[in-house]
């Protein structure tokens, strides 16, 4: 389970939400709407939402990864001479 | 369809918006995927100076995307894609399943679809265009719209993908190579490769080919996104 823990962030949380709200609103409610103009602008907006979604995961593993080699780049060299003296 | 340089998106769309011109549009479409190799050289020589070819990229992180990483998004956008465009869900199920099975590490499934059904499907596809490729087809004048349409999707493509890669070096502080636009043609790997030699030319120690290859498989989901658009549009 310790390597799912990548996954347990907001990023992932809010960018899967947002995702499936898009698609419910293009292809749930956007349909259910009269013909008119709501209707199109609800299943528009609801593909900018799943692009938006899963544009937020992407952003949360960039994060990840920028911290991650921040705290790899911070750690000191082990394989050289500790001791100078 | 042909200038997203990407044999199983032409080949989906055709069969299922052109069914009559399936045979003519797929020749068409591998005989241009042939040409990115000879023709790609020349356009990224005309449009990005030498000097903007040798840059070398910054250094690689050493943290990667882990694997439990793609596999989520693969699930997740193969899911949300599949409900937005029903259409297509059979393209993009073949796409996600392909990165499931390698991310999951199921080594008999990727070899089951690294050998027997990749080049069973390749001989297969090759006989049956060969069979139904008949003489009365090839020179049907439609064919002649199709090969300068094909040329024109091409450039077209080919300008896009440099213009991002003008986009990603401007915005990237100019650090990265805007060569690698080029691959944003999905035409895996040939767009990579062809990115790559054009660099080595400029610059011997600059290697790209990674970076290229992300550009690559980012141009072979957005024309499976886009066949998606195309199919669910026009059908």
């Amino acid at each position: 389970m310790s390597r799912l823990r990548v996954l347990a962030t907001p990023y992932w949380a809010i960018g899967t939400s947002l995702a499936f709200l898009g698609v419910a609103l293009a292809r749930v409610i956007g349909p259910a709407l009269a013909e008119d103009a709501a209707r199109r602008y609800t299943a528009a907006g609801g593909h900018v939402i799943v692009g938006l979604g899963l544009f937020v995961i992407c952003l949360g593993v960039r994060n990840r990864l920028r911290a991650a080699n921040a705290d790899t780049a911070a750690e000191p060299d082990q394989t050289g001479p500790q001791n100078t003296a | 369809m042909v200038g997203g340089a990407d044999g199983p998106m032409v080949l989906f769309t055709s069969l299922t918006l052109a069914k009559h011109m399936f045979v003519p549009i797929t020749v068409v479409a591998y005989l241009y995927l042939g040409l990115a190799y000879g023709g790609y050289p020349y356009l990224i020589r005309f449009l990005i100076p030498a000097k903007l070819r040798a840059i070398k990229m910054p250094p690689r992180a050493k943290v990667k995307v882990t694997a439990d990483e793609k596999l989520a998004f693969a699930v997740v956008g193969c899911t949300v894609l599949c409900l937005l465009f029903p259409s297509a869900s059979p393209l993009l199920l073949s796409l996600f399943l392909g990165i499931a099975i390698r991310e999951a590490g199921l080594q008999y499934f990727i070899n089951l679809l690294d050998g027997p059904v990749l080049y069973g499907a390749t001989m297969f596809l090759g006989l049956t265009l060969g069979v139904l490729c008949e003489a009365s087809l090839i020179l049907d004048p439609k064919v002649l719209i199709l090969l300068v349409l094909g040329i024109v999707s091409l450039l077209l493509s080919g300008i896009g993908g440099i213009v991002g890669g003008y986009l990603a070096y401007f915005f990237s502080g100019r650090k990265i190579n805007p060569t690698i636009g080029i691959a944003g043609v999905s035409c895996v790997p040939s767009c990579a490769k062809v990115a790559q030699k054009e660099v080595t030319k400029s610059n011997p120690v600059s290697i790209i080919l990674p970076e290229a290859l992300g550009a690559n498989v980012c141009g072979v989901i957005t024309t499976a996104i886009l066949t998606g658009i195309y199919v669910t549009i026009f059908r």
